[in-house]
């Protein structure tokens, strides 16, 4: 979607004249960043929730909802295990590139205490 | 419940983040450190110079020049003493020429007392002999005189050799005075290279690691952002297909004007899902755009 389609999208919606306003300057203003959807998102769920609630349907425990859930879970676990793996990873090549340093270090000082013998 | 537990996996990957970066901070420290004492300790010089082992080559440049001023003023000075040296020579020549010229004279002046009492003896023991006694002095006075013009003579040779002497080292000097400066430079460059490589090495081995901790942050923060998107959208669907039920009952008949709202909020949010984000090419992938700006500002959520 293109800025004018997304800014179309939020004076078409149902969200409040002042809403409407500030979304369409923040699209205008911010382009459509990962945080300006997200936020966007939000909203609109926020709505939807409120709606949902209004008209008293809650499925919160029906075996679809769970197994959504579920599988929202498993993702994200998943994506954190991996990105604990990386960044595990990440730490030790620094630990081992600070004992590489320090090793060059003290070659370097043992090398000046030979010249200065010799 | 599923939603707070992903905000809590999210919360503990950013604490690790930030571990990771403290963790980068301090190592640097201490390998900056190390560097700059063991430059400090194997080179010596100053604060300038310790940094420049840290930084690389750029103030290794500054502090081979700083080395090279220092041992180019010993250069001078060296130079210096030796003219010095050579100017103190030409004093002692001047003395020398000195000695011998007032030896020369005094020998000149008590040769000149014999001669003066040999000829008072002579008139009153010998008068007879006395010509001959003065032909014969006059004779050793001319010798004398040879002796102290060969002694002066002598002492303008040498003194003319050493201001030669003198000329060709000046000009040595000033010859190898270059010769040394660049000598210094090399060595000087030489013995700061292994800083500059192991800070260099260093360098490359660490200072991506923020970036890369940022983006593996950025790609969790995506396909979380993703998963909680199919979760959304699939319960979304559910609670249409329940309102749509209830509807069907007549339990919420008046309430069809909500429900349509209901429907356009839905299909909106699922329109805004499909957003790809101006900065970012592809979301939830490893193919994130380690470049964009988002992903910081993702993180700092």
């Amino acid at each position: 979607m293109t800025r004018e389609e997304v800014i179309k999208l939020v004076q078409d919606s149902d969200l409040s004249a002042a809403g409407k306003n500030t979304w369409i300057s923040r699209i205008r203003e911010e382009g459509l960043t990962q945080s300006l959807v997200d936020d966007l998102k939000g909203v609109f769920q926020v709505d939807i929730d409120a709606g949902f609630d209004k008209l008293g349907i809650d499925i919160s425990d029906t075996p679809e909802y769970k197994a959504a859930e579920s599988a929202m879970v498993k993702d994200v676990e998943v994506a954190k295990a991996d990105y604990d793996q990386k960044i595990a990873a990440l730490t030790s090549q620094v630990k081992q590139a600070e004992a590489d340093a320090l090793k060059a270090v003290d070659d370097i000082k043992i090398q000046a205490v030979k010249d200065s013998i010799a | 419940m599923g939603k707070e537990r992903v905000d809590k996996m999210l919360a503990t990957a950013r604490d690790a983040k930030n571990a990771a970066m403290t963790k980068t901070g301090n190592v640097l420290g201490r390998v900056g450190g190390a560097l700059r004492d063991a430059f400090f300790a194997t080179i010596g010089g100053s604060e300038k110079g310790g940094k420049a082992a840290v930084s690389g080559a750029v103030e290794g440049g500054k502090a081979v020049t700083q080395y090279a001023r220092e041992t180019k003023a010993e250069v001078g000075q060296i130079v210096t003493s030796g003219i010095e040296k050579g100017n103190k020579l030409d004093d002692d020549v001047a003395a020398f020429l000195q000695t011998n010229a007032t030896a020369g004279v005094d020998k000149l002046n008590g040769f000149a007392d014999w001669v003066l009492s040999a000829e008072k003896e002579l008139k009153e023991k010998a008068p007879g002999v006395h010509a001959d006694i003065l032909a014969r002095a006059e004779k050793g006075a001319q010798d004398v005189g040879n002796e102290i013009t060969a002694a002066v003579t002598e002492g303008i040779k040498q003194f003319n050799a050493f201001k030669e002497w003198a000329g060709a080292a000046r000009k040595e000097f000033a010859q190898k005075r270059s010769d040394v400066h660049q000598d210094v430079l090399d060595r000087a460059a030489d013995r700061i290279q292994p800083f500059a490589n192991v800070a260099d090495q260093f360098a490359r081995n660490v200072l991506n690691l923020p970036r890369d901790v940022n983006t593996e942050l950025g790609i969790l923060t995506a396909k979380a952002g993703a998963a909680k998107d199919r979760f959304t959208k699939s319960v979304n669907e559910a609670r249409m297909k329940a309102t749509g039920t209830a509807e069907l009952k007549g339990e919420v008949l008046a309430l069809r004007a909500e429900v349509a709202k209901l429907a356009g909020m839905v299909k909106a949010y699922e329109r805004i899902s499909t957003i790809v984000p101006e900065s970012q090419k592809v979301i939830g992938d490893e193919t994130v755009d380690a470049e964009a700006e988002t992903i910081p500002k993702t993180v700092a959520k």
